[in-house]
C-alpha cells in the first residue's frame, strides 16, 4: 500500500512495542499507526511471533527440509573455509548446465588422481607404523599449573620403537571441547609438529596422540594443547606440558 | 520439533560460544521457520519468495549472531531482520516496476473511457450528496472524541481489528479497548442521533 508518509523503521516499531519510546514519539507512532494498515499489521506480527502457535502448518515438513538444506548451502558458500554446516543440494534446481562445468570436472579429475597417489603413500606409511612393535612407549604427561610447575614427561633412550603415544592428561571437571590440537613447540619456541584432530577420551582422562618416533628429536619439548568446537571455530589454549626426549642409545 | 518453552537464550549461547553450533542453529531454524514463512505470506509474497525470505532472514540471523545482544528479545532482533528483508525485497520490486510498466497518457484523461465506466455506475448526486455529508458528519464526530477512545474506534472501524488487535496496536488491556468502543458508540448516538451507526452513518446531526 502506498502511503504519504514514510514508514517508520522496524527498530521505531519494536521499540514501540517494547515501551521504550517517549510519550510524543509514542503518539507519533500510534497516529502513523492509525492510516497505516501495513504497519499496524507488522505490529501485530512483531507480537505474533512470540506465539509458537503463529504460523503453525503453515510450512510443510517437506518445504521446511528442502528450507533448510537450502540454508545449510549457503552458508557453506559464504564459510568454504570453515565449512560449519554439512554439504547440502540447494533449494532451486539449476535447469541448465553452466559453460564452466567441464572445466570443474577435468580440475576435479586432477585433484582426484593427485589424491589417489597421495592416499596410497600415506597407506604405506600408516601400514609401516601399525606393525607390531613391543614395549611401545605411552608416556602420560601432566598440565603444568599456571605457576609452570609440572611434571615433565621422559622419552628414555630405550625407548626404541618407530612409534611414540602420548597421553597429556586433562584434570577434570572442566567443561570439555569437542576438538583438541596440539603444538609441539621446541626448546627455542619454533614448531616442531601440529597434531589436529583429537578427542577427549573418558577412559584416560586426557588426549591421547601417536607420534613417529623420528619425528621427535633429542631435546626439550613443550605441547601447547588447544580446544575448541572444530570446523574453524574459535580455540582456546586449554593446557600446556613439557617432554623431554633423551638421545637414543647408539645414536648421537 | 522443538519443545515449547525452549530457553531462546541457551541456543543463542551456544551459537554465539561456537560450542554446538549447528545443532543450536538447526533448533532455531525449526523453532522460527514456519513463523518467519507466515510472516511473509501475510505480506502477499508468494510461496516462493516467502520461503527465499525466509532463507535470508536466516542468513541474516547466522551472520549478525556475534552482534546479538542477549538482553534484548530473540523476536525483536528477528522482526527487524524480517522486516528489513521484506522492504528490501518490496523497493527492489516497485524498481521493477517503474522499469518495466508504460502508463498510458490517455487513461489518465477524465474523458476516456475509464471515466464513462465509472460515471455510468455512479449513485445518483442527491444520494451521493446525502451519504457524503453524513460521512463528513460522522469523522467530524469522532474527532471530537478523547484520544484513546477516537483511536480504538478508527481502528475498529477503518482497519476492521479486533479487541486484542487494538489492544496490541494502542498498548493496551483488551478490556480497556472494549470500554472505549462502548463509550465511543453512546457518544456518537447521542450526538448523532439514536438511528446512527458507525459503520454505515443513517441520519442527519439533531438540530
Amino acid at each position: 500500500m502506498s502511503h504519504p508518509e514514510p514508514h517508520p523503521e522496524p527498530e521505531a516499531l519494536a521499540a514501540y512495542h517494547a515501551g521504550e519510546l517517549t510519550e510524543p514519539e509514542e503518539r507519533r507512532l500510534q497516529d502513523h499507526l492509525m492510516s497505516c494498515p501495513e504497519c499496524a499489521a507488522l505490529l501485530l506480527d512483531l507480537d505474533g511471533l512470540s506465539d509458537p502457535g503463529f504460523g503453525a502448518g503453515s510450512l510443510s515438513a517437506a518445504d521446511q527440509e528442502a528450507l533448510w538444506r537450502s540454508l545449510r548451502a549457503e552458508i557453506r558458500k559464504e564459510e568454504p573455509a570453515s565449512a560449519s554446516l554439512a554439504p547440502v543440494v540447494p533449494l532451486r534446481r539449476r535447469t541448465a548446465s553452466p559453460r564452466w562445468l567441464p572445466a570443474l570436472a577435468a580440475a576435479l579429475l586432477a585433484v582426484t588422481i593427485g589424491l589417489s597417489a597421495w592416499v596410497v603413500s600415506l597407506r604405506r606409511t600408516v601400514d609401516a607404523l601399525s606393525r607390531p612393535q613391543p614395549n611401545a612407549p605411552v608416556i602420560q604427561l601432566s598440565p603444568l599449573t599456571t605457576r609452570g610447575r609440572g611434571s615433565r614427561g621422559e622419552v628414555a633412550p630405550a625407548d626404541a620403537s618407530r612409534r611414540l603415544t602420548l597421553i597429556l592428561y586433562l584434570p577434570g571437571p572442566s567443561s570439555r571441547a569437542t576438538r583438541y590440537r596440539t603444538e609441539i613447540l621446541r626448546g627455542d619456541g619454533s614448531k616442531a609438529l601440529e597434531v589436529p584432530g583429537l578427542v577427549f577420551q573418558e577412559d584416560l582422562d586426557g588426549v591421547s596422540l601417536e607420534l613417529p618416533r623420528d619425528e621427535i628429536g633429542p631435546g626439550d619439548y613443550r605441547l601447547r594443547l588447544f580446544g575448541g568446537a572444530g570446523r574453524g571455530a574459535p580455540e582456546k589454549l586449554v593446557a600446556e606440558y613439557p617432554l623431554h626426549v633423551a638421545p637414543r642409545r647408539g645414536k648421537p | 520439533m522443538p519443545e515449547p518453552g525452549e530457553p531462546i537464550q541457551g541456543l543463542i549461547e551456544q551459537l554465539q560460544t561456537a560450542s554446538s553450533r549447528d545443532e543450536a542453529f538447526r533448533r532455531l531454524f525449526d523453532l522460527y521457520s514456519s513463523r518467519l514463512y507466515h510472516f511473509f505470506t501475510r505480506r502477499g509474497f508468494s510461496h516462493q519468495d516467502s520461503l527465499d525470505l525466509t532463507q535470508e532472514t536466516f542468513l541474516g540471523i547466522y551472520r549478525g549472531m556475534e552482534t546479538y545482544r542477549r538482553d534484548a528479545s530473540f523476536e525483536t532482533w528477528l522482526f527487524k531482520i524480517a522486516t528489513n528483508a521484506y522492504r528490501k525485497r518490496l523497493r527492489r520490486g516497485a524498481a521493477g516496476k517503474r522499469d518495466a510498466q508504460e502508463v498510458p497518457l490517455e487513461d489518465q484523461d477524465e474523458g476516456g473511457p475509464v471515466g464513462r465506466v465509472a460515471a455510468a455506475d455512479a449513485p445518483a448526486p442527491g444520494e451521493e450528496v446525502l451519504r457524503k455529508e453524513r460521512s463528513r458528519l460522522l469523522r467530524q464526530a469522532i474527532d471530537r472524541l478523547p484520544e484513546q477512545m477516537r483511536k480504538c474506534l478508527v481502528l475498529r472501524i477503518d482497519q476492521e481489528l479486533r479487541y486484542k488487535e487494538i489492544a496490541v496496536l494502542l498498548r493496551l488491556s483488551p478490556e480497556t479497548v472494549k470500554v472505549h468502543l462502548f463509550q465511543a458508540r453512546r457518544r456518537l448516538q447521542e450526538e448523532l442521533g439514536p438511528t446512527s451507526r458507525t459503520r454505515s452513518p443513517a441520519s442527519p446531526r439533531r438540530q
